[in-house]
């Protein structure tokens, strides 16, 4: 609607400024028709009495007289046409409709397909919409009195429970810790030279000996890993005391000592070791057993009566 | 056990002459200087000074010595090697203007003054007792005795 009142509000102003223009042309028209009758009625009755015969002319010009004649006519018939039957109102219906149609173009299809086809498809989304019925009003009371005895009950076991507030989600890796310590543990063991040497004795490969002292190495990288940031970015970096003292110590041999007069126990081999559990005390053998004679004290038992002694 | 006369050991033997050598070498063009890392092999020598290094750093590259620094000399355990770093200037001007006050100081290219460690005390603990306006004209005062 809105549309329309614009498009004549337009076509107002356009005819306003058009309207001397023409009823200029018009008269204009007026007259040269006037004219062209007068010359018309002049050449109908030439031809009429006979005097313009152009059987012996040029056929050329024939050929342009007679498509003159036809444009002529034609173009008559046009304007007649035009100003009779509205023919530019209903084409600025049509262009208007277009746009309407591009539109809508999707449900005209889908209501077409279904016209056509006579039962609606399976898949038609315009089904599709929400069922109002089913929208349940707050304003229920049954079913609100329900719920709220409901929650009274567990409110009042709540209170007496003491819950930890929740705050973030805390990490429990309690289980793979322990397992990851055992592993470790189990780790160590094997690899210590107390084992290490033990099984040379058993093995039948040739001993090799390789010079990767752990404690040497890790020194040795800090400090090739220091020079380089030194001389990337020319500066000498402060070394506090500590690590000095370590780096110095790291160069002398007195550290492999130290691995090889660690006492390392085999308890970590064990299936049920836990490593969280207190270490088990060392079982005294030999010299107690002894002392207290042959028979009496053997076996598992002997052992388990020495450890009340100690 | 014997003693080569040859071979007599007279105090300080400074003849031996020592190696520079210099490592990553870099054209810094935003701070206008060539700056290297330097290597100094001098067996059967303490570590060579500064300025011994600096005079053949300068011969190297075809500079005087005033626009080389070095600085940051370490000698290797054992001896007979150290390690530090060098920066040589395009000019003397980009020198003082980039270079940290303490290097130009050691160059002999600035000169700090500064007033004796007991006097600044003594000033600090006179400035104590004023407050206010007092102790600015305190200050003026006793400034640069």
């Amino acid at each position: 609607m809105v549309e329309d009142q614009k498009q004549e509000v337009g076509s107002s102003a356009t005819i306003a400024s058009d309207l001397p223009k023409g009823v200029a042309l018009l008269a204009d028209l007026a007259t040269n028709l006037n004219n062209a009758t007068a010359t018309f009625d002049v050449l109908a009755e030439k031809i009429k009495n006979g005097e313009l015969n152009s059987a012996k002319g040029l056929s050329l010009l024939e050929l342009k007289n007679q498509s003159f004649l036809t444009y002529m006519a034609n173009l008559v018939y046009l304007t007649l046409r035009k100003l009779k039957d509205r023919l530019v109102e209903a084409r600025v219906v049509l262009e208007r409709i277009r746009p309407l149609e591009d539109k809508l173009k999707y449900q005209i299809d889908k209501h077409v397909k279904t016209a056509a086809d006579g039962v609606v498809s399976a898949d038609d989304t315009l089904r599709l919409t929400g069922n109002l019925d089913n929208i349940v009003s707050s304003s229920d009371d049954d079913e609100e009195k329900e719920v709220t005895s409901k929650v009274k009950k567990t409110d009042d076991e709540e209170q007496k429970i003491y819950k930890i507030p929740k705050i973030t989600q805390a990490h429990y890796d309690g289980e793979a810790k322990k397992n990851e310590a055992k592993e470790k543990a189990r780790r160590r063991t094997l690899n210590s030279s107390m084992l290490r040497d033990a099984l040379l004795e058993h093995t039948e490969d040739p001993e090799v000996v390789y010079n990767n002292d752990v404690l040497k190495q890790r020194a040795i990288k800090k400090r090739r890993e220091l020079e380089v940031f030194e001389e990337e970015n020319m500066i000498r970096k402060v070394v506090s005391r500590r690590d000095k003292a370590a780096m110095r110590q790291m160069t002398t041999l007195g550290t492999m000592g130290s691995e090889i007069l660690g006492f390392n126990t085999m308890d970590a081999l064990q299936h049920d070791y836990d490593p969280s559990a207190p270490a088990a005390k060392r079982q005294k053998t030999g010299k107690s057993s002894k002392s207290k004679g042959k028979g009496k004290f053997k076996g598992k038992k002997g052992f388990k009566k020495q450890k009340h002694r100690f | 056990f014997c003693v080569d006369p040859k071979h007599e050991i007279m105090g300080k033997e400074s003849e031996t002459t020592a190696t520079v050598r210099t490592r990553k070498f870099l054209t810094n063009r935003l701070l206008n200087r060539k700056q290297m890392v330097v290597d100094v092999l001098h067996p059967d020598r303490a570590t060579v000074p500064k300025s011994e290094i600096k005079e053949k750093l300068a011969k190297m590259y075809k500079t005087t010595g005033d626009v080389v620094f070095c600085f940051g000399f370490r000698t290797a355990f054992g001896g007979g090697k150290s390690t530090g770093f060098a920066l040589i200037y395009d000019t003397l001007d980009y020198a003082k203007k980039i270079e940290p006050k303490y290097r130009l100081v050691r160059q002999g290219l600035l000169e700090v003054k500064k007033t004796a460690r007991k006097q600044r005390k003594e000033r600090k603990n006179r400035m104590k007792k004023a407050r206010g306006t007092a102790k600015a004209k305190l200050a003026a005062a006793t400034k640069k005795e």
